[in-house]
């Protein structure tokens, strides 16, 4: 019941880490994941701006005092690019990708 | 895939492209609709109940309990809770924050929110006789549109003494 809650409410319980900062693995809305399709192809400097805004939005213990501010230098810096996939994953699906399997559909 | 879900249960584009994937999933499934087909019979139980008619002593009847119950809740009076109930709230609130946010500025919304101004140059009295007279159904339809729209200020005047 409570996984139930979990999604309709549009958050999750999974949570990764990036840098050693701990980002809650909350889904995107559709029309946020159109605009990152238009721009899904560039660079990764071009999807920056777009996926620090996202990040910021799902940080864990807000209350910590030595959260780093998620902005397009510290998105360059700490997202290694063989991540990128499965942050895509994540913000899409609310869920950390299944080891070995396709995703469900 | 949106487009199985857009047009089955009347959801807009627009609504459907603030959900995000699993809800779009969840929507598609059929579960809402399975949910909504569990929970009619209970929501009409509880309508059942629900009648114009006068009780034997003329007691005011149940529908027109509920819409004075309305026109209270429209004219900002608030029933205040014991303390237990207020605890419980609380904590309520703070176990579904991750749900609804942070509790405390609930809080201070809730008690932020107070009655309307009183009706400028209205005695209490007069105020009074207003609120009693429209509440006893006295009131003719006509008159009714004339005054609605400074009822809760009208109402607010009333509850100046008390």
């Amino acid at each position: 019941m409570s996984h139930l809650f979990t999604v309709l409410a549009g958050k999750s319980s999974d949570t990764f880490k990036l840098g050693g900062v701990e980002f809650q693995a909350a889904p995107v809305t559709l029309r946020e994941y159109g605009e990152y399709l238009a721009i899904e192809k560039q660079p990764i400097q071009v999807q920056a701006t777009w996926l620090a805004d996202k990040l910021g939005r799902r940080l864990q213990n807000t209350t910590k005092s030595d959260l780093p501010e998620i902005t397009d230098e510290w998105v360059l810096d700490n997202l290694p690019l063989p991540f990128l996939k499965i942050v895509q994953h994540i913000l899409l699906y609310g869920e950390m990708p299944k080891e070995g399997g396709e995703k469900k559909a | 895939m949106i487009w199985d879900a857009l047009g089955v249960n009347g959801w807009t584009l627009s609504q459907l492209m603030e959900l995000s994937f699993p809800q779009l999933l969840f929507l598609q499934r059929g579960r809402g609709r399975i949910l909504y087909a569990r929970l009619e019979p209970q929501v009409q139980a509880n309508l059942a109940n629900l009648s114009a008619k006068p009780g034997p002593k003329g007691e005011p009847s149940e529908a027109h309990k509920v819409i004075q119950q309305h026109q209270k809740r429209k004219a900002g009076v608030i029933v205040p809770l014991t303390a237990d109930e207020r605890a419980l709230a609380y904590a309520r609130r703070i176990l579904l924050e991750p749900y609804l946010g942070d509790p405390d500025v609930v809080e201070e919304q809730a008690t932020a929110g107070a009655l309307p101004p009183p009706f400028p140059g209205m005695g209490v009295d007069e105020a009074q006789a207003w609120v009693t007279w429209v509440q006893g159904h006295h009131c003719p339809a006509p008159v009714w549109l004339e005054i609605q729209t400074v009822y809760n200020n009208i109402y607010a005047a009333a509850q100046v003494k008390a």
